[in-house]
């Protein structure tokens, strides 16, 4: 089954991603911070992430371009509660795939991880 | 209502950046909920005069302010000054002190919230340079306290959310 | 002379309705962030924003000694500030209800997971507010890591009110009060900005 990696700092929006794609069948494994995914990636070798933005200790940009460098065809969505344009524009760029909106539902997850590696 | 610490005769509420200076002896000074402020209770109590000081910053950096306790550098002199203005002697003033919280149950990266920390030495610093004693303190950590002084009695409370006030 | 000071009150007056507008849009948008969270309408039922002395906006949050569930975003980018999303206790706890399916108990304190659910709603109402602002006017804004504290209403606010105290004696504030139609949710959300962020705000609009 294929595996997803999700990424936030908060305990809460990981519980609800993880029970979200772990239903559909997916195997979630977790990272509290941009630093430990960056390493977590390198070892898992997850077939996509789910990367929150904000978070202390290397935010979920930074996080992205060092995965992005590690593996230059890591699949990458960002989750976010700032659908501000700059933030957008400025991870697409650096390579993410797709954007998730805060508070999220199961479908726009699912959604997402399936549009990555469907 | 029982009667217990807490007396109902005059009460003022020091607010932030404010202090108070009383020489009567049924007044019950307070700072109420100090996070990362630092209150200070000061006693002359053979003179019977009385202060109260909560300190919001560490430093003024020259800066001017209408707020005569807002800063602990020149709020620690004026609070000193105002008690002698009213009859304490200088060598006999004493503080108590509490505050300095870091408020957070999750982890607080914001430096923000290291202001504590700097009221606590900035505090500490402008008495021992102004040779006054801190007698009892209750600092840090991560809880809100409201700081009380009695007049007359000269006793000194400290209390945390919902609990009762213990002696300092 | 008449003349000058007669356009300087309506450049102020202008301004202050430009800033009520920029700040109402934004509390629209993180209400709405709210309600999608939560499952249920939630709507703005008091706004007012104001400068007032430092020592009044503490008791925004509540009586200085009321406990009160508060969580505090600092606002980054191209200009500074603090956020603050407060409840009652219990208020917090039904909350978490509807957030977990399960309310917590107020005498065991909140868990990791609890603790987390409401700085992310925090976190979600902060940064609905700064991305409406940043979407009108190009200014770049982001909240830091939600911080939450469970204490004195005095105590949860004094580090930010520091904050701002370095600059002034005063202190800007958007006092906002929410809740549901039936009243069972009700919180406070208040937006502390430096003095340079109402300037960076009204000057980019202005371009």
């Amino acid at each position: 089954m294929p595996s997803v990696m999700v990424v936030d700092d908060a305990a809460f929006m990981r519980m609800k991603a993880t029970k979200m794609l772990s239903e559909v069948g997916y195997v979630v494994t977790e990272a509290a911070t941009g630093a430990e995914a960056v390493e977590a990636y390198k070892s898992v070798s997850p077939d996509c992430v789910l990367l929150d933005i904000t978070m202390p200790d290397m935010d979920g940009l930074t996080a992205l371009k060092h995965i992005r460098e590690h593996d230059p065809n890591a699949r990458i969505a960002m989750v976010t509660a700032m659908g501000q344009q700059s933030i957008v524009m400025e991870a697409l760029k650096a390579g993410a795939m797709d954007f998730v909106v805060k508070p999220f539902t199961a479908e726009r997850v699912v959604g997402a991880v399936q549009k990555m590696i469907g | 209502m029982t009667q217990t610490a807490i007396r109902a005769e005059n009460r003022i509420a020091v607010g932030l950046g404010d202090m108070s200076v009383v020489t009567d002896s049924e007044t019950t000074l307070a700072c109420l909920g100090l996070g990362s402020c630092v209150g200070i209770a000061a006693s002359d109590q053979q003179a019977s005069v009385y202060g109260m000081a909560h300190i919001v910053l560490p430093n003024s950096g020259g800066r001017s302010t209408e707020s005569k306790a807002k800063y602990a550098d020149t709020g620690v002199p004026r609070l000193i000054e105002e008690m002698v203005a009213n009859g304490a002697i200088k060598s006999r003033i004493r503080f108590k002190i509490a505050g300095g919280a870091q408020m957070a149950l999750s982890n607080a990266t914001n430096p923000v919230f290291k202001i504590g920390e700097r009221n606590i030495e900035a505090v500490t610093e402008a008495a021992k340079a102004a040779g006054i004693r801190i007698v009892s303190k209750e600092l840090g950590g991560s809880r809100g306290r409201t700081l009380r002084l009695e007049t007359g009695s000269g006793r000194v409370f400290v209390s945390e959310a919902g609990a009762t006030p213990e002696e300092l | 002379m008449e003349m000058t000071s007669v356009q300087d009150k309506d450049q102020a007056l202008l301004e202050d309705q430009v800033w009520t507008g920029l700040v109402a849009g934004g509390i629209t948008h993180a209400i709405s962030g709210l309600s999608e969270m939560v499952g249920q309408p939630v709507r703005t039922t008091f706004l007012a924003p104001r400068t007032l002395p430092a020592a009044a906006v503490s008791t925004l949050v509540g009586d200085p000694e009321d406990q009160m569930v508060a969580i505090h975003l600092g606002v980054e980018g191209e200009a500074s500030g603090h956020i603050m999303v407060a409840f009652q206790p219990q208020t917090a706890v039904d909350l978490l209800g509807l957030l977990l399916g399960e309310k917590p108990s107020l005498e065991e304190g909140f868990s990791e997971l609890e603790v987390s659910a409401m700085g992310e709603m925090g976190n979600i109402m902060g940064a609905y507010f700064l991305s409406a602002l940043g979407d009108v006017t190009n200014v770049e804004l982001r909240p830091t890591p939600p911080t939450v504290m469970m204490d004195m209403a005095a105590a949860v606010i004094d580090a930010a009110v520091a904050d701002l105290m370095m600059y002034a004696d005063d202190v800007l504030v958007v006092d906002t009060r929410f809740g549901t139609t039936d009243q069972q949710i009700r919180g406070v959300f208040l937006v502390l900005p430096n003095p340079e962020l109402k300037a960076v705000l009204l000057d980019k609009w202005q371009d």
